[in-house]
């Protein structure tokens, strides 16, 4: 496998699908990570996801909790999403810290070049309740779960 | 007398605790819950889970402490002998499926091929 470190990511997301994506703003100390382009790399907060972590806060009882979003080498697809539950204080100088109406995220700079442009969503169906990112624009092909895909080259 | 009772059938699809009590919870009178696979994902097929309003005809019914679901005809074969658990943690909560037939499977392991 080429390292994440070699792949440039892709500029803008395809817009449009059904999903309310909230605004997302980008938390010092990190500067926004930019592309080949000069684009600054983004990630898009479905509402569904901040209701969810915030519905997390309030169960555990502490907001100073962070959605980690990691990109491992792994799956049928080459690369796989892992998502984690962490403590805030856990951010490290490499880590983006995305911040949508309070739901926090955190991001490496490295994962989020695979994953910029993409959605991250809480799904809530009758198989059952996750997060799960989606419409990665970095992604060739993914597996049917959506934890595994594939990076245009 | 020996072997007059009628000794009964291993059910199609085993339930853990947790997916017994999960799905008396989801468990709505006038809907029933009934596990299907289609052909989705990587290794070929995947399960779904749907809400249906009656048996249709050929569709298996297991009952287990109180839970009960219905088997879609199409996807007796391939779930035949899987136990259906419920898994939670802090970030999700859904049905995994742990199947003895299957030959390549997911990372999520919701997909598989028999």
């Amino acid at each position: 496998l080429p390292s994440p470190h070699a792949l440039a990511p892709r500029p803008w997301p395809v817009l449009g699908r059904s999903y309310s994506t909230v605004a997302t703003r980008i938390v010092a100390p990190n500067p926004p990570p930019v592309n080949d382009q000069g684009m600054p790399l983004v990630l898009l907060i479905d509402e569904s996801a901040v209701q969810q972590l915030r519905k997390i806060y309030e169960r555990d009882g502490n907001d100073q909790q962070a959605l980690r979003i990691t990109v491992d080498a792994g799956g049928c697809h080459g690369f796989e999403y892992k998502l984690d539950l962490v403590d805030l204080k856990s951010q490290t100088t490499d880590d983006v810290h995305f911040d949508a109406q309070g739901a926090k995220v955190l991001v490496d700079d490295v994962s989020l070049g695979l994953i910029s442009g993409s959605r991250l969503v809480f799904t809530d169906e009758l198989i059952g309740r996750a997060f799960k990112l989606v419409d990665n624009p970095n992604a060739g092909s993914s597996c049917g779960c959506g934890t595994s895909f594939e990076v245009k080259m | 007398v020996a072997g007059s009772m009628p000794r009964a059938r291993k059910a199609v699809l085993s339930m853990t605790p947790a997916a017994v009590s999960r799905i008396k919870e989801m468990s709505k009178p006038e809907a029933l819950l009934r596990v299907g696979v289609k052909k989705k994902g990587c290794s070929g097929l995947s399960y779904t889970i749907d809400q249906v309003s009656a048996k249709q005809r050929f569709d298996e019914e297991v009952v287990q402490d109180g839970a009960s679901i219905l088997i879609d005809s199409k996807a007796l074969l391939s779930i035949l002998g899987s136990e259906m658990d419920y898994v939670e943690d802090k970030l999700s909560a859904q049905f995994v499926f742990y199947n003895p037939n299957v030959k390549e499977a997911c990372g999520c392991g919701q997909s598989f091929m028999i």
